[in-house]
C-alpha cells in the first residue's frame, strides 16, 4: 500500500495558489491464451507523485516516478515554477477558484496483489472447458486482466483521501465460419469491481458465459447482413449505456461544452423523449454501489451525481472546479486522472439511462420490421452529437418476433434527434464496466441502461 | 546513481542468476515538457520525469514479462524475481526465442534538449495565425511537447542497444463554429525535430484548418448509392491500420482466421499499390530501431505492386506458423508509394462519391466488413467537391477496397510517422437518411 507521507506536505503549499498533491500506484495484470497457447503473460506496476498548482487561472504540473520526501518537494517546486512561468507569459488572471468543502476519506479496503499464476490458471481451466464444449469453432481466445488504482491525495482546500479502486475481468472470444467460409466472431466480458481472486473464486459464471458466447456464435454462422438505412431498433442495456456515455455524456462534459458542443445552447430545453432520464452516478445508484464508485475526485471534491437529462429536459453538465466557476455551478467531482503523471480532466463516472416501465417482450412485439441490437465493441461521438457504435451481436425483428442473427454492423445518429424518437424503455437495466474511455488519457468508466426502442441509422448492404 | 546500462545490467544478472536461459532487461528515462492550450488559451505547463525498467525472462521455455517504474537496485532485483515467478506460472513453449547476438549499437537522433522559449513562441504564433487566418476555428485542445528518451537494453545473448532520442510533437483538436452551429471536431498530429518552421506549416495542419472551416453547414446524404470513397492521408492511415489488424497481424495469422492467410506472393490489391512499413525512412521521426527479440529493424514492403509480400508478425508467430517474421515491429511508420496523378485530376475523375476526412466506425470483423460514419466529409459529384456532409454512412469490405483502387494522388502528407497520399476506392455503399 502507498505511504500517506504526502499528507504532511499540506503545510508547505505555496500561498496564493491552489495546490493538489497526489501519490498514485497503478497495477495491471494480463494473461491471454489463443487456441490454448499462452501468448501474453505480463504485469506492470507504476508508482509516482504529482503536483498541480494553479496561479492566476493557469496551471503548472509536474510528476516523477519516485515517491520520496525529496521527490515530493521537487514536484511541488517544479509545479509552482511551471505555473509561475505560464502566469507570467499569459497574464490572464482569472482569480481564485471558489473554495470547496474540506473533508477526509480514509482507506476503507486494501487491494492485495494477486499472484500471476491465478490469472493463468483461470484461463487454462476455462480454455479446457471451451475445448470440451465448443465444437465447430475455428478460434478461441481467453483474456484475464485486472487494473487497480490506489491514490493518496491532499489539497490546499483541505481534502485528504486514500482510495483504492480494483477491477478485474475475463474475456471470451470465439470464432467460427459461415457456410461460405466467412469468418464470424463473438466476444463477451465478465467481471467488475474487485480483485481477480475474489471476482473469480469460482468459474461457474464464466462457464455459463462461455455457453452463451458459443450459442450466439453458432447463430451467427447463419447471420444475415443488415440493410443500410434508417430503422426502428431495440438497443440492449449495453448499447443504451454506450448511448448514454458516447452520444450524450461527452457532449455534456463541461470542457466540451466550452469547446462548442451541441449541448451548449440546449440547457433546460427538451432534448429527448420524456421517457428518457440520464444521470452520471458518482458512487451509488438505485441503493447499490455503482460498478466503479468514485467518492472523491482528483481535485479533492466530494463526488456527487450529475443529473444530465430529466424526463427529456437537459438539466446540467459534468464539472471540474474550473468549469463550475465558469458556469456558476457546483463542481460534480468529475475531475479524474489515470496515472500519477496525468493531470485531472473532466471524465464520466457511471453514466446510465434510467429504467422505464416497459417489458422487453412487449417492445419486441411492437416492431414489424427492425433489429434487436445486443452487443457492441466500440463507440465514438462528436461535438455535434453525431455518434456511431460498432454492433457485434443482434437479431432481426420481423412481425414482432426475433429472427436471424446479424453480421457485425455500425449504427449512427444524432443524439438529441434520435433520443426524441424513444417511445419505449424497459424496466430492467444492465451495467458494464470493462472498457476504457479515451480522452487524452484512458479512464475506466461504468455505463448502463435499460432496453430502449428508438429509430436510428443502421449500416450495411 | 546508476547509469541506465548499470540498471539494465542489475536486472539482467538477477534474471540469469535466477535460472533464466534467455533474458532481456531494459532501463529508460524520459523527460517530457508539454504546453497545453484549452479553448485557444494557454492553460497548463507540465514537466514529467519518468523512469521505467522492463524484464523478459524465459526459464525452461516458460516466459514472463514485467514492467515497473521503481528503479533502485533493490527494486530492480525484486522486479526481476517477480518476472521469474510469472515465467514459472507459464506454459513451456519453445517458440519464444531471442535473436542471435549482434554487436552493441548506439542510436542518437533528434533534438535532445528542448528549446523551451522557442517552443512557447511557436505555440503563440500558431494560435495567432489561426485567429487571424481561420477565424471560425476554435481550438478545443492543443498539446505541444518535447520528449527526450534515453534507454539501454541488454540481452542475455550479449546484444545491447542504447538510444538517446528527442522529438517535438504538436496535437490539435478543433472545430469550426458560427453562432450555435458547429462542425465535427477534427484532430491534427505531427511529430517533428526542428522549430525552424512555423507549426502551421507542418503536416496537414493548415489544410485541415481550411477543411474544417468549410464544414459548419452540412447536408445529410439522401438515400443509398454505390460510389467512390476518397480518403485524405490522415484517414487513409486509419483504414490501412484496420487492414493490417484484420488481415496481417499476429492474432489472425496465428489462429488462421485471416482472409489473407494463404495469399503470400499473390495479388491482394491493385497493381498500383505499394505499402511499406518503414521506421528507417528519412521522413519517419523516432521510428523503431530494434525489436523486442533483439533484431535490428529494417524497412519492408508489406504489399508491393499489389502483391502480398509479408505479414506483420512477430518472431514468435513466425516460429509457430513457419512463416517469415516481419523485419520490424513498429506500430506505425506507414509509407504508401504516391500515384502519378495530382489530387485535382483524381477528383475530376470521380462521378459520385465522398471525400472522407475521418472514419468513425466499428472495428471491422475478421471478414473485413466495415461500416461507419464518414466524418469531416464532402460530397463529390461529377468531378467536383460539393457540400459538406453529415449523417452519412459508408460500408464496404477492406479486402475488396484494396482491389478496387481508383487512383492514388501524387501529393503526399508527411506527419512524422507516415508518408501517405490521398487514395480513391470504388464500390463502396454510401447511405443516408
Amino acid at each position: 500500500m502507498l505511504s500517506e507521507q504526502i499528507l504532511s506536505f499540506a503545510d508547505s503549499f505555496a500561498d496564493g495558489a491552489e495546490t493538489e498533491l497526489r501519490a498514485q500506484h497503478n497495477e495491471t495484470r494480463r494473461a491471454s491464451f489463443l487456441c490454448g497457447q499462452l501468448i501474453s503473460n505480463s504485469s506492470s506496476d507504476y508508482t509516482g507523485v504529482s503536483a498541480r498548482v494553479r496561479r492566476g487561472g493557469v496551471y503548472g504540473f509536474s510528476a516523477t516516478g519516485e515517491y520520496t520526501t525529496e521527490s515530493v518537494q521537487r514536484v511541488l517546486a517544479a509545479a509552482n515554477s511551471n505555473a509561475g512561468m505560464l502566469e507570467d507569459r499569459v497574464q490572464i488572471n482569472k482569480g481564485a477558484l471558489p473554495p470547496v468543502s474540506r473533508g477526509k476519506r480514509a482507506l476503507t479496503e486494501t487491494a492485495s496483489s494477486v499472484p500471476q499464476r491465478l490469472y493463468l490458471d483461470a484461463c487454462r481451466e476455462l480454455d479446457q472447458y471451451l475445448v470440451r464444449t465448443c465444437t465447430g469453432i475455428t478460434s478461441r481466445t481467453i483474456v484475464a486482466t485486472s487494473d487497480t488504482v490506489e491514490k493518496v491525495l491532499v489539497t490546499s482546500d483541505g481534502y485528504q483521501a486514500h482510495l483504492v479502486t480494483p477491477r478485474s475481468y475475463l474475456y471470451i472470444f470465439l470464432s467460427a465460419e459461415t457456410g461460405d467460409g466467412t469468418p464470424v466472431e463473438v466476444f463477451q466480458a465478465l467481471g467488475g469491481y474487485g480483485t481477480f481472486d475474489l471476482n473469480f473464486a469460482s468459474l461457474d459464471e464464466a462457464r455459463q458465459l462461455a455457453d452463451q458466447v458459443y450459442e450466439e456464435l453458432m447463430k451467427k454462422t447463419q447471420a444475415v447482413y443488415t440493410e443500410a438505412g434508417p430503422k426502428t431498433v431495440i438497443l440492449s442495456g449495453k448499447l443504451a449505456g454506450m448511448l448514454a456515455h458516447e452520444a450524450v455524456g461527452h457532449t455534456v462534459e463541461a470542457d466540451l461544452v466550452l469547446g462548442g458542443s451541441v449541448a451548449g445552447p440546449m440547457l433546460n430545453q427538451q432534448v429527448a423523449s420524456e421517457l428518457v432520464s440520464l444521470t452520471d452516478f458518482a458512487h451509488t445508484a438505485f441503493g447499490q454501489p455503482t460498478p466503479l464508485p468514485v467518492y472523491v475526485d482528483d481535485e479533492g471534491v466530494a463526488a456527487r451525481d450529475a443529473i444530465l437529462i430529466q424526463e427529456g429536459i437537459l438539466k446540467g453538465y459534468m464539472h471540474n472546479r474550473e468549469s463550475a466557476r465558469h458556469f456558476g455551478a457546483q463542481p460534480t467531482g468529475s475531475a479524474r486522472a489515470w496515472m500519477y503523471s496525468d493531470e485531472p480532466l473532466i471524465r464520466m463516472r457511471n453514466t446510465a439511462i434510467l429504467p422505464g416501465k416497459d417489458k422487453l417482450e412487449d417492445m419486441i412485439a411492437s416492431i414489424d420490421d427492425g433489429y434487436y441490437l445486443v452487443d457492441t465493441n466500440n463507440g465514438q461521438a462528436d461535438m455535434t452529437g453525431e455518434f456511431m457504435f460498432g454492433v457485434t451481436a443482434g437479431y432481426e425483428i420481423k412481425k414482432g418476433k426475433l429472427g436471424r442473427a446479424l453480421h457485425d454492423t455500425t449504427i449512427s445518429g444524432v443524439a438529441f434527434d434520435m433520443l426524441k424518437s424513444v417511445d419505449m424503455v424497459s424496466d430492467q437495466m444492465e451495467w458494464v464496466s470493462s472498457g476504457f474511455c479515451g480522452k487524452k488519457q484512458p479512464m475506466p468508466v461504468g455505463l448502463g441502461g435499460p432496453h430502449v426502442k428508438c429509430r436510428l441509422m443502421v449500416g450495411g448492404r | 546513481m546508476e547509469t541506465l546500462v548499470q540498471k539494465a545490467g542489475i536486472g539482467l544478472e538477477t534474471l540469469k542468476e535466477g535460472g533464466a536461459q534467455q533474458a532481456v532487461c531494459s532501463a529508460s528515462r524520459e523527460v517530457e515538457r508539454e504546453i497545453n492550450v484549452a479553448f485557444g488559451e494557454f492553460s497548463l505547463y507540465r514537466t514529467l520525469f519518468k523512469d521505467s525498467v522492463g524484464f523478459m525472462a524465459i526459464r525452461d521455455q516458460k516466459r514472463g514479462v514485467l514492467s515497473q517504474n521503481k528503479v533502485s537496485p533493490e527494486d530492480i532485483r525484486e522486479g526481476a524475481l517477480r518476472c521469474l515467478e510469472a515465467a514459472d506460472a507459464a506454459d513451456a513453449d519453445d517458440a519464444w526465442q531471442l535473436a542471435p547476438p549482434l554487436p552493441g549499437q548506439l542510436f542518437e537522433d533528434g533534438p535532445l534538449v528542448c528549446d523551451e522559449e522557442k517552443l512557447f513562441d511557436r505555440c503563440q504564433e500558431l494560435l495567432d495565425q489561426i485567429k487571424a487566418d481561420y477565424p471560425l476555428i476554435l481550438i478545443e485542445e492543443m498539446y505541444v511537447s518535447h520528449t527526450m528518451r534515453e534507454s539501454a537494453v541488454l540481452y542475455s545473448t550479449g546484444s545491447s542497444f542504447q538510444s538517446r532520442r528527442g522529438a517535438y510533437s504538436v496535437s490539435l483538436m478543433f472545430s469550426a463554429q458560427e453562432g450555435d452551429k458547429t462542425s465535427s471536431f477534427f484532430g491534427s498530429d505531427v511529430t517533428f525535430t526542428s522549430l525552424d518552421l512555423p507549426l502551421i506549416r507542418l503536416g496537414s495542419i493548415e489544410a485541415d484548418l481550411a477543411m474544417v472551416s468549410r464544414q459548419i453547414h452540412t447536408s445529410p446524404t439522401e438515400g443509398k448509392f454505390t460510389g467512390t470513397l476518397l480518403f485524405t492521408p490522415g484517414c487513409l492511415g486509419s483504414i490501412l491500420y484496420a487492414c493490417l489488424s484484420t488481415f496481417a497481424s499476429d492474432s489472425v495469422i496465428l489462429d488462421g482466421t485471416s482472409l489473407w492467410r494463404d495469399k503470400l506472393g499473390q495479388a491482394v490489391a491493385d497493381p498500383g499499390f505499394t505499402f511499406a512499413l518503414a521506421p528507417l525512412h528519412p521522413d519517419v521521426i523516432a521510428g523503431e530501431r530494434y525489436t523486442a527479440e533483439g533484431y535490428l529493424s529494417e524497412d519492408f514492403n508489406l504489399i508491393e505492386d499489389g502483391v502480398l509480400k509479408h505479414f506483420r508478425i512477430s518472431d514468435y508467430t513466425a516460429r509457430k506458423t513457419g512463416l517469415d517474421r516481419a523485419p520490424n515491429s513498429d506500430s506505425w511508420s506507414f509509407i504508401v508509394k504516391p500515384g502519378d496523378q495530382p489530387l485535382d485530376k483524381l477528383i475530376q475523375g470521380i462521378e459520385r462519391g465522398v471525400l472522407v476526412g475521418r472514419f468513425s466506425g466499428g472495428n471491422p470483423g475478421t471478414n473485413g466488413e466495415f461500416s461507419g460514419v464518414a466524418k469531416n466529409a464532402f460530397l463529390i459529384e461529377k468531378g467536383q467537391i460539393k457540400e459538406a456532409l453529415s449523417e452519412t454512412m459508408i460500408n464496404g469490405n477492406l479486402a475488396d477496397l484494396l482491389v478496387n483502387i481508383r487512383g492514388i494522388s501524387s501529393e503526399v502528407v508527411k506527419d512524422g510517422s507516415s508518408v501517405l497520399p490521398w487514395m480513391a476506392f470504388d464500390g463502396a455503399i454510401i447511405s443516408g437518411s
